[in-house]
């Protein structure tokens, strides 16, 4: 991960995600392999290294017998660097009761608290563990909006299955699937390079050898649709001609980030049963 | 950062702690309550098992406010050194064993012993929590993530040691836990000793394994290895544990002048024997010694004796033990003393026998013990108090047909205590033999001490319906009377092994 990127890594449920966070934050230890973090072997993370990272999750739990504002006041001493004014501006943003219990706050304010309690000290890498689930838009909104204002002083690590909030945000995106990394790029080429696209051939009969790179092909007729991997403008004409297609029309079209998911995600669970059998 | 953890903890538990606090005083409270009401004194009991169960939900309180197993506590992703977490939740603990302390230094406090008095006692029995109480339970604690799974844990915790005990108890011949390799003797305190050396051991490891690498799988095969082999020390082998303790001896050689004497071997047909745990169809067979050569003012004590029948051929028959005897040695007791010792043997073995000699080996391990006090008390409403003895009091029995001694004093007692009422002037006496015995020689100037106070009682009837003895009952006689109380030390354990030829058994 580049610093100040916004990494998102993408995958369906029970992908990986979440296991390869613990493991980075030294919360599981790795049966084999490492990973680093500032250059640090993920096992041996010290409070040096901690004090600089900020982590949010789901289903991380706080003190619940405290008060939010009791919380903050027992985090402070641990990081040097706890700004003071910011955990004003950020509880303030986002609207926290901070003398009320933690037990007896709402998921969503409770995962308010979690990153309020995450932000305040500017960590240098800000990890998020799947942290819209079960949030309303309106707490997603102001939730995306906490972590903007900080973005560019970070870097943010994101773990979700919910595109639609990362799609304009991510930098970065990496996909797991079932513990395998799929692929990993930057957001600007890898929507570059997925386009939805639609053939009308000349002859419905004509037989097509799909090559891999097309995902999710669709055929009805004379009509053939595919999200296509590795778009490149002028050689989508010069594919076609070399697999021998003849067509009358041809739309191509950009994809979002769930098209790109779903594709993804289908043509490898195609491929893991093309390996069964 | 130690004491900023330690204040959040607290912060958390303070109500649960004043609970606790309370808790741990509530005995002392029914204590003084039942000296106004004895309707109250049903509930010490309860109560004290209650503050001890409280300990360790405290403990576990403390430790799994930042629970080491999991994956979700917020504290693992902070920049908190986990040395510092550590010594938070000891310190925390330390607490705790402070309040038990305050609590049981309130309780010899409130029995009339000054606090120097009661210090002592109050430490030994803290000690004594803190090995078999508050460390188990911070290892407990330390690797569960909830209250539940460490109440389940520890019930399951109890039911292997338990089970154990039990097969223990089966293995050394069924029913009777008396048949312990080290139980119900003074020596016992070396199985104790190395189940609590295991468990400050099995403690450090879990917390040293769980608070630097937090590997709670490896921790819970250390912890079940500590229940197995703490309970394991209930097999520590006899012969092994007294052939150590006989080189513990303070004096060796004031055994050097005991002797055994096995005189003959009976069969006991006397209808009072206690049978529990002998088969139906056994024999109560008698063993007969004379004993020799005890110093003044001592006491002998049958810590254990095997009993092997062995036929002509050289064939053992059969190994039993016998009944445990104690045997006193004063002024009144001439040179040579009797003692008797009863054991069973089952209908099959009396049948090879009949008829066909034998010879019957004893092994005993003795220790001899010397009195290290004499003090009287008056029979009617006496009071004594001293640092060996502790606070005495004489009463009236309701029925005014005896007279009550009772003494408590901090920590644990004294090994042996005879007593003897008596009228010094008429030589009317009531002996209380076999008296007070239950010994513990372990080294150390103050033991561990299962409670804070430790306490003894006789009771002295004028009249004696079996021996047929009376002691005068008239307030002149009772005015004058008194009681003599002995207290006896270890002062040597050794062996000694007789054998007895046996023609025929009749």
């Amino acid at each position: 991960m580049a610093a100040g990127s916004a990494f998102a890594l993408v995958g369906a449920n029970g992908a990986g995600k979440t296991t390869t966070i613990k493991l980075l934050m030294n919360i599981l230890q790795p049966d084999r392999g490492s990973a680093t973090i500032f250059g640090v072997d993920s096992r041996r993370l010290s409070p040096r290294e901690l004090a600089k990272i900020g982590y949010v999750s789901e289903n991380q739990k706080l003190p619940s017998a405290l008060t939010l504002n009791e919380y903050l006041a027992y985090l402070r001493p641990f990081y040097p660097t706890w700004d003071k004014d910011l955990e004003r501006t950020v509880l303030k943003l986002f609207r926290l009761p901070a003398d009320r219990k933690i037990s007896q706050l709402s998921h969503g304010n409770r995962m308010k608290a979690a990153l309020s309690c995450a932000l305040c000290y500017h960590p240098q890498l800000l990890v998020l563990d799947e942290p819209f689930n079960g949030l309303d838009p309106l707490i997603r909104d102001e939730f995306m909006d906490g972590i903007l204002r900080q973005a560019d002083q970070m870097t943010v690590f994101i773990s979700t299955h919910d595109l639609a909030d990362i799609e304009t945000f991510a930098t970065d995106i990496a996909f797991l699937n079932e513990g395998q990394l799929l692929f990993q790029e930057s957001m600007e080429s890898l929507m570059g390079r997925f386009r939805s696209i639609c053939i009308t051939l000349d002859d419905d009969a004509t037989p097509i050898n799909a090559p891999p790179h097309w995902l999710n092909i669709r055929r009805s007729g004379s009509v053939v649709a595919f999200t296509h991997s590795r778009f490149k403008n002028d050689d989508l004409a010069e594919e076609l001609a070399a697999m021998g297609v003849v067509y009358r029309h041809l739309d191509v079209e950009s994809v979002n980030l769930r098209t790109v998911f779903t594709s993804s995600a289908r043509a490898a669970v195609e491929m893991a049963q093309g390996d069964c059998k | 950062m130690i004491l900023h953890i330690l204040r959040k903890d607290w912060k958390l538990l303070w109500r649960p702690f004043l609970a606790f606090a309370f808790i741990q005083v509530l005995p002392t409270l029914l204590h003084k309550g039942s000296e106004a009401s004895n309707q109250l004194e049903f509930l010490i009991f309860p109560a004290t098992v209650v503050a001890m169960i409280a300990i360790v939900l405290m403990v576990i309180a403390v430790v799994q406010q930042d629970a080491l197993p999991g994956l979700t506590q917020d504290w693992l992703i902070r920049p908190i050194r986990r040395a510092d977490l550590l010594a938070a939740k000891l310190l925390f603990v330390g607490i705790v064993q402070l309040t038990i302390l305050a609590a049981d230094t309130l309780q010899i406090f409130t029995r009339g012993f000054s606090f120097r008095e009661a210090l002592p006692g109050a430490l030994a029995h803290n000690l004594y929590f803190g090995v078999i109480l508050t460390l188990p339970a911070m290892c407990v604690a330390a690797v569960t993530e909830t209250l539940v799974e460490a109440v389940i844990a520890c019930a399951a915790v109890f039911l292997v040691g338990i089970s154990i005990d039990v097969f223990a108890v089966f293995l050394h011949g069924g029913s009777e836990y008396l048949r312990r390799p080290s139980g119900t003797s003074g020596i016992d305190w070396m199985g104790n000793y190395a189940g609590q050396s295991i468990l400050i051991c099995t403690t450090f490891f879990v917390l040293w394994t769980q608070y630097s690498r937090r590997s709670t799988s490896v921790s819970r095969v250390i912890t079940v290895s500590g229940v197995i082999c703490f309970s394991l020390c209930l097999f520590l082998p006899w012969q092994l544990c007294f052939a150590l303790q006989e080189k513990l001896s303070p004096q060796p050689a004031a055994a050097a002048s005991v002797a055994l004497d096995l005189t003959s071997l009976s069969i006991d047909k006397s209808p009072t024997v206690e049978r529990s745990g002998a088969p139906l169809d056994a024999t109560h067979l008698l063993l007969q010694f004379a004993a020799t050569g005890m110093p003044e003012h001592s006491v002998l004590k049958n810590d254990r004796s095997a009993i092997r029948l062995i036929t002509s051929q050289g064939e053992q028959i059969y190994t039993t033990e016998g009944g445990n005897w104690i045997l006193k040695k004063d002024a009144t007791t001439g040179n040579k003393d009797t003692i008797k010792q009863g054991f069973f043997v089952p209908a099959k073995i009396m049948q090879r026998l009949s008829g066909e000699p034998f010879r019957v080996e004893v092994s005993s391990s003795l220790t001899l013990l010397s009195r290290s006090g004499q003090y009287f008390i008056a029979a009617q409403n006496g009071a004594l108090q001293n640092h060996n003895v502790g606070r005495c009091q004489t009463l009236s029995g309701r029925s005014g047909a005896a007279i009550i001694l009772r003494c408590v004093r901090p920590g644990n007692g004294n090994s042996c205590i005879h007593t003897v009422l008596q009228n010094p002037l008429t030589g009317h006496q009531v002996d209380s033999l076999p008296g007070w015995c239950t010994p513990d020689y372990s080294p150390g100037l103050e033991r561990a001490s299962r409670d804070p106070l430790s306490s003894f009682g006789e009771t002295f009837f004028f009249h004696d319906p079996l021996s047929g003895t009376t002691f005068p009952t008239d307030e002149a006689n009772l005015l004058r009377s008194q009681i003599s109380i002995s207290t006896f030390e270890p002062t040597a354990h050794f062996h000694r092994v007789e054998s007895l030829p046996v023609s025929a058994i009749f």
